[in-house]
This record gives structure tokens, C-alpha cells and sequence, in this order.
């Protein structure tokens, strides 16, 4: 009973454990099937986003094709073997051919001809298996067989594992880039070119004109040499000057475009500024032309240094300046004033004031004035003559050397310009005489000899006929070959040497000369050239010539270069400062001293003592015999007393003395005579003190000598 | 509480000592459930601890011997059940060290509220393994059970250490050293 009892309760259990379970499994099914329903929406939900992500895709994907294809960049893919996998369609316009004539070919093979390019592509090949990319230019066939130009750029593609598979490049065709740059280079070739033709044009330009126009001018000096009627004297002035004028000119349009070319550089030397000026206002005074106008210049007496620096430019500023001033000034004054405006133990500067009382300008129109071809009233072209370049060339010339140029000017009262230039300083000046006497048409030389090369028959005849006016003796040569041949044979003073003639030039002539054994080695030779270049004259002087003269010159440059090379004594006082030479002050010719005494100072202590006792007082006599007429008797004592004065080195005063003597000789000019005798006079007074100084000083000299 | 350790407990016990003795212990312990259980259904913990109590009393064993032995039998169910995972693991220690990574973790997808003891495992040489286990619920000697019927299924003997500090049974090692 009790085992029914027990076996009903668990039946009973395991019923309400069964239903219990069912409804738990219910439920659970129940949970699986809202699972199941959940999960199926979740899929529909998932396909319809996928399917929009796909449509978004293709969208994007025609669009970025659509941008690539209408960029006009033709797009290739190749493999790692440049088998071409993808043409793009741009890449088949570019290149003529359809896509489907490129797949499966090796890119290299159909596109390039070019041994260069293959090579560009085999290391841009090396750089994308690396990874890298890479933009180059090559030149590619189409398909109809002309060459395209192409600008490349080139990336590594890589497949789905990450290594290199292929790389693709977009190509760029820059044909037209490439015929524009092509033609912008020849385009600059040419220009180059028209701008050395310029400078070859100046140049002949400088040679064909300046040649000629020496003749004219050169021809003008002799003609007014000849007694010309007062008619036919009116006739030459207006030839010089329009010659001169036609010079200038030319030496303006030169100067500029040299300027312009940058061809013209600073050369520095060491020069004394005094005789600059003072040469400068000589020539400033010949330009003045019969106008009431004094020419004057105040140089500051704390300028006691020579100035290094470029004495070519200066004089050629300070030459536009003054001819500027002379221009423009009526009557009145023009005065240079040279200021030190600072100085320093090697520094010094210097201030240039050009001052006119000419009709100055307005205000507001100075700047005007340093623009090229500008002047200022548009009426002055006619009243003034002139190219508009002077003032703009001297403002570069100005700038050249680092320095500034100001104007300041009053209308109608004048003008100043000032210059302000920074020069190194040299030596200190010593007192030189200038050189050039005023009459120089008129001096004579002791029938040195000249070889005249030129084949130029004007300029021949132009220079012959001064030479034997200066009574020169000489030989000609038409070209270098001659010149050659003629040096061999004689001896020469001094030889003029045109640059440029047929056969063989002056440069070449030159060289020979110089090298090959004949008595002229040693010979002075000028170059004479029509080219203003700097350049030519630094080539003449490199190659062994020794100085350079400009065509055209005039008859006063040439007898400057006569005097200078043919009176060696007067040269070398201002060329060679020998120790001693600071005991022989000029006048005393110190190399002529130590030529006759060498160190022999009681010797000369001797002489200089009889000079001063015995020669000097005999000088009074000649005006007592001049004024008597006595001429022979001039002419002995002259003659007897010359070789007096070169004992104590007073040469210039024994070429007087020699003149005096040939004047003496046949007494025409009487009241040169006694001009001459008065000079002689006055050179003895000043040299006196100077020579009894030297006597002390060879008496301090002798002793100290003897001591030692 | 998973109602298969129910209703497997109770089978054991109606085996061993009859249905009497099942229904004197559910009448005995005050279930909510009132002894009606199912494979599929989830039970308080605490009613298996009731039921453990009473049979304790009632045959006089105590409790951690009735837990081992009730490994032992379970270990023949799961042996029925779930062949599978015994014919995958090749050795007793690599069925052991599978319990924590593989079968839990497949039990968990079967029953997301199953309240699983956590295990692990460290071999300390080639003939050792050591397993210690953590759990809220205190049944180390059922895991103890459990085993020891694995290395027999195996064929393997082991001698079987336990460390633990005898007052917090939540964390006990088992020490597994092959013979």
C-alpha cells in the first residue's frame, strides 16, 4: 500500500515535471522562433544595405572613372613584365590605338624607339618594385608612328597580399610644352645673338666711323695750320666743330652701351689728382670758345697724397661735367672745387663740385636731367647740341665706383653738381711740371726716329705730317708684316702700331717684335686703335705694347706720347723715385745724377760746389748780350754752359739752353730769344735754393760716406 | 542551478537506496519547487544543498563523500550524453585542461545562465598537472569525483593531492600526479 502510495506521488511528480518542462521547452521554441524571425529581418535589412553600399560604389566608381577619363590623362596598367593589363581610353586617344590591340604587350616594346628612354624606364621599373613612385618625361609612338611627348607619372600597384604586381602610369602629353620650350630657347639663342651682333656692330661701328672722322678732324688742325683766309678759317672752325661734336657723340652711344653690357670695369691706379685738375681746366679753356667765362679750380690743401683709384673714369666724369657747364653757361664762371671731406690713414674722400653760373634749371626737373636722351626743354635740342647721354653716363660712371652725384640749381642762376667718390690713398704728390707746352704745334725734336704702321692713307698722312712738323724722322709700314721686315734693319725711337690691318695685325706684329732678336726689341711701341673697349687697350698692353692711343686723337695727345717716350730724362723723374731721388728734389734730375756720379757723393759735392761758384753768376751775362744783339755771343756761351747744368741734373734747363743756342744760331726771332733767355733766367732762380740744399746734403752724404 | 544536476542526483539516489528514500528527503527539505524537476529548468542553488543535508542524515555519510560519489556517477551521464568531447581529447590531462576553454564555453552558447566553476590549469611536468578550481558554490568533492572518473576512463591511474585551506572551500588545487 504504502510502495502505491510512493509511486503515485512520483508519477504525480514527474507529470508536473513534464508539463513544467513543456512549458519550459515552449517557451522556449517560442524564444527560438522570435530569435529565428529577428535574425531573417536582420538578413533582409543587411541584403538591402549591402545592396546600396554596392550601388554607392558603382556610382563612385563611374564617377572617378568619368573625372579620369575626361582629364585628358591617359592611364595604363602594366604588370612587374610592362605587359600592358589596362588601357584607359584617354591613354587610347593619346596614342591611336584600341584597347584591345594593347592588352598582352609589353608596353616598352610598342611605345618607346628611343635607346634613352628604355633606360629611364628600366630605373623608374627598379624604383616601383621598390615601392616608390616617380614623375619623368619621355618621348612615346603612336600608332601612326610620329613621336608624343609625355610627362609620366608612374605608381606601384599592388595585389591583395601587399606585393608589387604591376605599376600605373598616367601620362600627360606635353607635346605642345615641349615645341613652346623648344622655340622659347631657340627664341633666346637668337637673342643672344642680336645682342652680340649689337656689340659686333658697336665695335665696327666704333672702328668704321672713328677712323675716317680722324683724318677729318686731324686733316682740320693741319689745314688751319696753313695760312687759311679768314673766310676759309670760318669754314674750318665749323668743320672741328661739328667733327667734334660727331666724336663726342660717338663716345657717348660707346660708352653707354658699354656701360650697359657691364663691360666697362673700375681699374684702379695710383694718380695725382692735381694735374688732373689741372689738365682738365686746360682743356675746359679750349672749349670755351671766346665766351666771357674764367675758369678756375681750388683744390684743398690737405690734399697731399697721390689717390688710388680709376683716373680714366674721373677724368671722363669730370670732362662730361665741365663740357656740361661750358654748355650751358653764357658768361660768368665755372669753378671746380676739390673738397677732402674725410680721410683716414689709407681712406679718403672726395667731394667734386662743378659749379656754373650758367641758366640752371627748375625745380623738380633735377632728376630729370640724369635719364638717358633726356633734356630738359624739349627746345634745347636745337640750341644745344647732344646725344641726352652725357649726364646719364656720367651718373653711371658715378655709380660704378660706388659713388653718389647730386645737383643743386637755381633757374637762371647757375648750377652745382657735386660728386662724391671714396678713394684708397697712395704716395705723396710730388711737384710735376706739366709736360706739354702750349705751342706745341710749334716744338721741334732732335730728329728722333718713328716707324709710322698704319694702313689707313689719311691717318698715314696725319701723322706723318705732324711728325715732321716736330721735326721727328720716319719710316712707314702699311701693315705687320712690313713692320716686321723694317725693324729688323733699324733702330727705332718709338713705333706707332695700328691694331687692326690686312696681312698681319698689330696685336700679331707686336708679339714679333718683341720676341724675335732685332734692335727693337726693346723699342717703345703705341698702339693706335679706333676701339674705345677697355678691353683692347688692357690686350694691347698684355701683349707687350706700351701705351695706347684713341683714334681719333689730336695732334696734343700725340706730341704728349712723343714727350713722354722720347725724353726718357723728363719721364723717369716722375716714374722712378729712386732713394736718393729725396736729395735731388725736382727740377734736379736725380737719375742723371747718380748716371754721372753714381755713389761717388764727394764728387758730386765737388761739382755741384763749382756749379754754384763759377757757372751760375756766367748766366747773368745773357741778357747784357741780348740786349746788345751780341747773338753769336749767346750762342757760345750757351753752348759753353749747357754741359754745365746737366752736371747737376737740371736737364730742362739745358734743352732751354740748347734751344737758345740753335736760336742764337740765326737770330731771327729775336724776342724769342730773349723770352727764352728769361726763361732760362727764371729756371735758375727757383732751382738756386734747391741746388745749395743738395750741396749740404752731399757734403752730409760725403762725410758719412767717408766714415764708414 | 541546472535542473539535469537535480534530476541526476535524484536518480542516483533512487538507485542506490530506492524511491523512499527520494521522496523522504524531498518531503524532508522545504523546496520550493517541491521536488518537481526538469533537465531543461534552472533551481536555487540552495535547494541541492537541502537535499544534500537530508541524504547526509539519512544514510549517514557526509556530505563531501555523497558529492564525490555523485561525480563519479555524473561523469557516466556526461560520458552518454557528450561523447564527443571525450573522443577529441586524446589523454585524461587534456580532457581536464579542455574543460575551462572548450567545454564550458560550449555549454555557456547551450545555457547563457548556467553558472559554470572556473578551472585552471598548469602542467608542472610531464607527468603533472595541476587544476585549481574556484566557485561560489563549494563543490570541489563533486569536481574531485568527476577526475578521478576521468583518468579511470582514460586508463590512467593518478594519485590526486588536494590543497586548499580546509575553511574557504571556494578555491581548492587539485594536484594530478600520474603513476
Amino acid at each position: 500500500m504504502k510502495e502505491i502510495d510512493l509511486l503515485k506521488k512520483k508519477i504525480a511528480r514527474e507529470k508536473s515535471a513534464r508539463k513544467a518542462a513543456e512549458r519550459i521547452l515552449e517557451e522556449r521554441a517560442l524564444q527560438l522562433y522570435e530569435s529565428n524571425e529577428k535574425l531573417r529581418k536582420l538578413n533582409i535589412e543587411l541584403e538591402i544595405k549591402v545592396e546600396k553600399r554596392a550601388k554607392q560604389l558603382i556610382k563612385s566608381e563611374e564617377k572617378y572613372r568619368g573625372i579620369i577619363e575626361n582629364m585628358e590623362l591617359g592611364l595604363l596598367e602594366v604588370d612587374n613584365d610592362q605587359m600592358i593589363i589596362k588601357a584607359y581610353k584617354w591613354f587610347c586617344d593619346m596614342t591611336g590605338y584600341r584597347e584591345d590591340e594593347l592588352i598582352g604587350k609589353n608596353a616598352q616594346t610598342v611605345f618607346l624607339s628611343k635607346t634613352r628612354h628604355h633606360t629611364i624606364i628600366s630605373q623608374e621599373q627598379t624604383k616601383r618594385i621598390k615601392g616608390q613612385a616617380g614623375v619623368y618625361e619621355i618621348q612615346i609612338k603612336h600608332k601612326q608612328g610620329h613621336l608624343i611627348w609625355v610627362m609620366i607619372s608612374g605608381c606601384p600597384v599592388y595585389d591583395a597580399d601587399g606585393n608589387v604586381c604591376g605599376s600605373m602610369g598616367i601620362h600627360y602629353d606635353i607635346t605642345r610644352q615641349k615645341k613652346l620650350q623648344k622655340a622659347l630657347l631657340e627664341a633666346k639663342k637668337v637673342a643672344e645673338n642680336a645682342q652680340k651682333a649689337e656689340q659686333l656692330f658697336l665695335a665696327k661701328m666704333s672702328h668704321e666711323i672713328r677712323t675716317p672722322l680722324n683724318a677729318i678732324i686731324g686733316m682740320t688742325h693741319l689745314l688751319n695750320a696753313t695760312k687759311p683766309s679768314e673766310e676759309q678759317k670760318d669754314y674750318l672752325k665749323i668743320l672741328r666743330d661739328s667733327s667734334g661734336i660727331l666724336k663726342l657723340l660717338i663716345s657717348d652711344i660707346l660708352d653707354f652701351s658699354k656701360i650697359q653690357a657691364g663691360e666697362l670695369e673700375v681699374q684702379k691706379s695710383e694718380f695725382n689728382l692735381s694735374i688732373l685738375i689741372s689738365r682738365l681746366l686746360k682743356a675746359v679753356q679750349s672749349q670755351i670758345d671766346g665766351k666771357d667765362i674764367k675758369v678756375k679750380s681750388n683744390i684743398d690743401p690737405n690734399l697731399k697724397n697721390l689717390i688710388i683709384g680709376d683716373e680714366l673714369l674721373l677724368n671722363q666724369i669730370l670732362i662730361n661735367l665741365l663740357s656740361n657747364a661750358v654748355k650751358f653757361t653764357k658768361k660768368g664762371s665755372i669753378i671746380l672745387n676739390v673738397v677732402i671731406s674725410s680721410q683716414s690713414e689709407s681712406e679718403i674722400s672726395v667731394e667734386f663740385q662743378i659749379c656754373d653760373t650758367g641758366r640752371g634749371i627748375e625745380k623738380g626737373k633735377t632728376d630729370l636731367i640724369f635719364q638717358k636722351f633726356k633734356q630738359v626743354s624739349s627746345t634745347d635740342k636745337d640750341k644745344y647740341n647732344g646725344t641726352g647721354l652725357g649726364l646719364a653716363i656720367t651718373k653711371q660712371l658715378v655709380e660704378l665706383q660706388n659713388g653718389t652725384i647730386e645737383l643743386t640749381s637755381k633757374k637762371n642762376k647757375g648750377s652745382t653738381f657735386s660728386v662724391f667718390l671714396n678713394y684708397e690713398k697712395g704716395g705723396l704728390q710730388t711737384d710735376e711740371d706739366d709736360l706739354i707746352p702750349n705751342k706745341y704745334l710749334e716744338q721741334k725734336f732732335n730728329k728722333q726716329k718713328i716707324l709710322v704702321v698704319e694702313d689707313n692713307y689719311m691717318n698715314r698722312k696725319y701723322i706723318l705730317t705732324l711728325l715732321s712738323k716736330w721735326n721727328l724722322d720716319y719710316e712707314v709700314a702699311v701693315d705687320g708684316m712690313e713692320a716686321i721686315a723694317i725693324t729688323k734693319t733699324k733702330k727705332f725711337d718709338l713705333i706707332f702700331m695700328d691694331i687692326s690691318m690686312p696681312i698681319l695685325n698689330g696685336y700679331e706684329a707686336t708679339k714679333k717684335i718683341r720676341k724675335i732678336s732685332n734692335p727693337n726689341q726693346e723699342t717703345t711701341i703705341i698702339a693706335l686703335s679706333a676701339s674705345a673697349f677697355v678691353t683692347k687697350k688692357e690686350k694691347a698692353i698684355s701683349i707687350g705694347m706700351t701705351d695706347f692711343l684713341c683714334k681719333p686723337f689730336d695732334p696734343q695727345s700725340l706730341f704728349r706720347l712723343l714727350v713722354q717716350y722720347l725724353n726718357p730724362q723728363i719721364e723717369n723723374i716722375s716714374s722712378e723715385n729712386k732713394p736718393q731721388s729725396n736729395i735731388f728734389p725736382l727740377p734736379i734730375n736725380a737719375q742723371q745724377i747718380e748716371l754721372l756720379y753714381g755713389d761717388n757723393w764727394s764728387m758730386a759735392f765737388e761739382m755741384f760746389n763749382i756749379f754754384l761758384k763759377n757757372s751760375l753768376p756766367s748766366f747773368e751775362k745773357f741778357k747784357r748780350l741780348a740786349d746788345s744783339e751780341n747773338f753769336v755771343a749767346v750762342k757760345n756761351l750757351a753752348h759753353k754752359l749747357a754741359p754745365n747744368l746737366a752736371m747737376v741734373g737740371l736737364m730742362k734747363t739745358q734743352d732751354r739752353l740748347l734751344n737758345l743756342e740753335s736760336m742764337a744760331h740765326q737770330p731771327t726771332d729775336k724776342e724769342g730769344i730773349r723770352k727764352l733767355i728769361d726763361e732760362i733766367i727764371n729756371d735758375l732762380q727757383l732751382a738756386k735754393p734747391i741746388v745749395e740744399k743738395c750741396l749740404i746734403a752731399l757734403q752730409e752724404q760725403s762725410k758719412l760716406t767717408q766714415t764708414t | 542551478m541546472k535542473g539535469i544536476v537535480f534530476t541526476e542526483f535524484l536518480e542516483m539516489v533512487e538507485n542506490q537506496h530506492g524511491y523512499e528514500l527520494v521522496d523522504t528527503i524531498i518531503e524532508e527539505s522545504d523546496l520550493p519547487s517541491k521536488g518537481i524537476y526538469t533537465a531543461v529548468g534552472t533551481y536555487p542553488h540552495q535547494e541541492m544543498v537541502q537535499l544534500l543535508m537530508s541524504l547526509s542524515s539519512k544514510t549517514s555519510t557526509p556530505v563531501p563523500n555523497l558529492l564525490r560519489s555523485f561525480g563519479h556517477y555524473l561523469f557516466n551521464t556526461f560520458l552518454k550524453s557528450y561523447p564527443g568531447f571525450f573522443e577529441s581529447a586524446p589523454t585524461g590531462f587534456h580532457f581536464l585542461e579542455s574543460i575551462e576553454n572548450h567545454i564550458h564555453v560550449e555549454v555557456k552558447k547551450l545555457y547563457p545562465d548556467a553558472q559554470l566553476p572556473n578551472f585552471e590549469t598548469q602542467r608542472l611536468d610531464h607527468n603533472t598537472l595541476e587544476m585549481i578550481y574556484k566557485s561560489d558554490r563549494h563543490m570541489s568533492d563533486f569536481a574531485l569525483g568527476l577526475i578521478e572518473k576521468t583518468m579511470e576512463h582514460y586508463q590512467e591511474t593518478a594519485n590526486i593531492e588536494v590543497q586548499g585551506d580546509p575553511s574557504n572551500r571556494s578555491s581548492v588545487t587539485f594536484i594530478i600526479k600520474k603513476v
